[in-house]
């Protein structure tokens, strides 16, 4: 549930889908923090760099290379990556569809109702999220932390995301070809052995347990049938249909959908 | 209708009643658009903020009759440029037809780049069409380029833009074979440099004449030539301004829907209205949501959007749902467009503007749109379509299906001119400008020519401002 009542409207809806929904569009509302990971596991995680390293450039740093003047560019404030002119570089995370504490759209409003500067692209079942890269480091280690990401039912795959469909392995895993993620029976957490992009790491990486199911449920940002029907979400049918009635008349003769 | 009278001062009818069916600045005759569009009025402002003109009713911003408009339009379709150094290159190596074509055999040395004057005066000779046309021919980076204007009487004549670009070409042939004296057997060789591949190809591939339009025999669809120009050429030519850059993009776009049939009946007011909101920072509005959310999020964005179009009188609140959600209802359609046009270019500003790199300008349409229609209970921008577009235009600009950065798409690209008047791709220019280098084709690769040439157009460099200021040509007293 949202921690206080937010000023605007994010999305219809009166089930707790629809709440989880607008509290991780609200900025105000602060989203739970579930575990702890280090920074040095974010890069190894992502594979891009090795930690300690510096981050490569694409161009030199603005205040050096100086910018044609331009009043937007002088009104927004370059983010700290844009402004040292690091390169940009992405994460992936994919989510599953048996309840996932995450889902592609919901993760694109999250984000860009918190984040300066991102990029994202919404596929089936995975998120695409493009950063300058310290930026985007900092962005997955809130991500990994954060309650909309699950040890078992969301995992960062740089590649081979395809295959998620409904299924889930034995110890009740996301499905992953290159099987980056393993479950450690006796400390009952899920280790990454693998970065995102599939290369093995020198040492397991712990991503903490995996939450209930009644857990996950309870913090679900996706309609379910074995959970909250989207059928029972009256409110959100009825705002989408109207949207797209007025879109079509709008396609026909504009001045038709005044007063609608 | 009240009488207007031409206050330019170098109008020949300056202080006659010039309206309705006054003349601009160049003796063209034009026609006050009665209507609709005459009972809106905007204000026009700066691209920093600052008030032009108060009031101007939208029948002088639409292109038939905006003096400025009118002159972009007539000097992008005029104008050719050529690479004159680029021609004395290939004809040198004999590189003839475009990319992996080079005719041994075919070599041959002119110096055309130190004979520039004398060629350009041959070519001005040949365009001629009297002793007062408007035909020019100048020089830049020393002869290098030549950019070759043709006389708007000869155009006239024309049925469509290639008209200007083949008189150039020709025009320049003749000037370089009375110039160096070419013997017969080397003019095809010639006629390769100048109009390339053609007509073994369908465009005029490897030629060295060059225009902002393409070509009509490749054009996506009837009228669709002003939508050919390239998104890193309005970041070139208005000097990375993203302002500007956007102003011009979406002058273009207007005028190729114009021209394609699509902004007639009840789509003239919405695409004039969202493209002096978008594009012309019309009551400033863009600008505003820019400074009010500098340090602000996409969403954020689209939160004051929603409040500007609720209190501006473009929505309204139909009913609150039991959850406490308001449901809206559009009191003006076109308005509303306007605003989520207006506010997709500014979402676009600040997330493009924070990280100083382009490719971000295609998620933010879509989202910034998703997040108006969830928000709103509405259609976002131009119909959801701009919310397709984001989607679809991320897919072919991030490497995914191929195609290229954001900066190398024009409006008329078949996967996403779709949109409505042309809202997207001011965004897309607007992006580039921002870009701080991070894109495979940035503007100073693919378009620096263009920038040099066109950049020195006034109008074409600070569109806002000269097409808020030209209104005074026509406006009444």
């Amino acid at each position: 549930m949202p921690k206080k009542k937010p000023k605007v409207q994010f999305n219809p809806g009166t089930t707790i889908v629809a709440e989880n929904n607008r509290k991780i569009c609200d900025p105000s509302c602060e989203i739970d923090k579930v575990r702890e990971v280090s920074m040095d596991d974010v890069v190894l995680l992502l594979g891009h760099r090795k930690p300690g390293e510096g981050i490569p450039t694409v161009h030199p740093p603005l205040d050096e290379m100086g910018e044609p003047p331009c009043p937007i560019r002088e009104l927004v404030e370059p983010t700290p990556g844009a402004r040292a002119g690091d390169r940009l570089n992405y994460v992936q995370i994919s989510d599953a569809y048996h309840f996932s504490p995450g889902s592609p759209y919901p993760r694109a409003r999250k984000y860009f109702s918190r984040y300066r500067g991102v990029d994202i692209g919404v596929l089936t079942s995975r998120t695409v999220i493009e950063m300058r890269e310290r930026e985007l480091e900092q962005l997955v280690r809130d991500e990994l932390q954060s309650e909309t990401f699950d040890s078992a039912r969301t995992t960062l795959k740089g590649i081979t995301t395809h295959g998620v469909a409904i299924r889930l392995d034995q110890d009740g895993l996301l499905f992953d070809a290159l099987r980056r993620v393993k479950y450690n029976k006796e400390k009952k957490v899920v280790m990454y052995v693998k970065d995102q992009l599939g290369v093995p790491l020198d040492h397991p990486i712990s991503i903490g347990a995996p939450a209930s199911e009644e857990n996950l449920k309870k913090r679900a940002l996706q309609y379910h049938r074995a959970n909250i029907r989207y059928s029972e979400e009256s409110e959100m049918h009825l705002a989408i249909e109207r949207m797209w009635q007025l879109a079509q008349l709008m396609g026909m003769n504009p001045d038709k959908a005044a007063g609608k | 209708m009240s009488e207007i009278k031409v206050k330019n001062p170098k109008s020949p009818l300056k202080g006659q009643v010039g309206h309705p069916g006054g003349r601009d600045s160049r003796g063209h005759r034009i026609q006050m658009k009665p209507g609709r569009l005459a009972e809106h009025k905007v204000s026009l402002y700066t691209d920093r903020g600052k008030l032009i003109r108060e009031d101007v009713p939208l029948s002088l911003l639409h292109p038939s009759i905006n003096p400025a408009i009118r002159r972009i339009a007539q000097t992008i379709k005029n104008s050719s440029f050529v690479d004159l150094a680029g021609i004395e290159s290939i004809l040198r190596r004999g590189d003839l037809g475009g990319e992996h074509c080079r005719i041994p055999g075919r070599e041959f040395d002119l110096d055309l780049v130190k004979n520039a004057n004398e060629i350009a005066a041959g070519i001005r000779e040949i365009l001629s069409t009297g002793a007062s046309d408007d035909a020019s021919v100048e020089l830049f980076e020393g002869g290098k380029i030549l950019l070759v204007r043709v006389p708007s009487s000869l155009s006239g004549v024309f049925a469509s833009h290639d008209g200007s670009r083949m008189a150039a070409a020709m025009a320049l042939g003749h000037a370089i074979i009375e110039q160096f004296d070419l013997p017969f057997w080397q003019v095809p060789t010639l006629k390769a440099a100048l109009i390339g591949r053609y007509s073994s190809s369908v465009d005029l591939m490897g030629g060295k004449v060059h225009h902002l339009l393409k070509e009509s025999t490749v054009l996506e669809g009837p009228g669709h030539a002003f939508r050919t120009i390239p998104v890193n050429h309005f970041a070139a030519i208005t000097e990375k301004n993203a302002m500007n850059a956007a102003a011009l993009a979406g002058t273009t776009e207007l005028l190729g829907h114009l021209e394609s049939g699509d902004c007639y009946g009840p789509y003239e007011l919405y695409s004039v209205l969202t493209y002096v909101y978008q594009s012309l920072n019309a009551n400033n509005l863009v600008y505003d949501l820019v400074k009010d959310n500098r340090a602000g999020t996409v969403s954020d964005v689209a939160e004051d959007v929603i409040a500007r179009a609720a209190s501006d009188g473009a929505i309204a609140v139909k009913q609150t749902l039991p959850s406490g959600y308001k449901l809206f209802l559009m009191k003006k359609p076109a308005l509303w467009n306007a605003y989520a046009c207006a506010g997709t270019l500014a979402a676009v500003m600040v997330n493009v503007g924070a990280s100083r790199a382009a490719q971000m300008v295609t998620s933010t349409m879509a989202y910034f749109n998703d997040a108006l229609e969830l928000r709103t209970g509405l259609p976002s921008a131009d119909a959801l379509k701009l919310h397709g577009i984001g989607v679809v235009w991320s897919f072919y600009s991030h490497s995914i299906y191929g195609g290229g950065g954001p900066g190398i798409f024009s409006g008329d690209n078949p996967i996403i001119r779709n949109s409505f008047g042309g809202f997207m791709i001011p965004c897309g220019a607007a992006a580039m400008a921002l870009d701080a280098g991070t894109q495979m084709f940035t503007p100073e690769r693919t378009s620096s020519i263009v920038g040099k040439v066109f950049g020195k157009y006034p109008f074409m460099k600070e569109p806002i401002k000269y097409i808020a200021e030209s209104v005074e040509e026509i406006r009444g007293e």
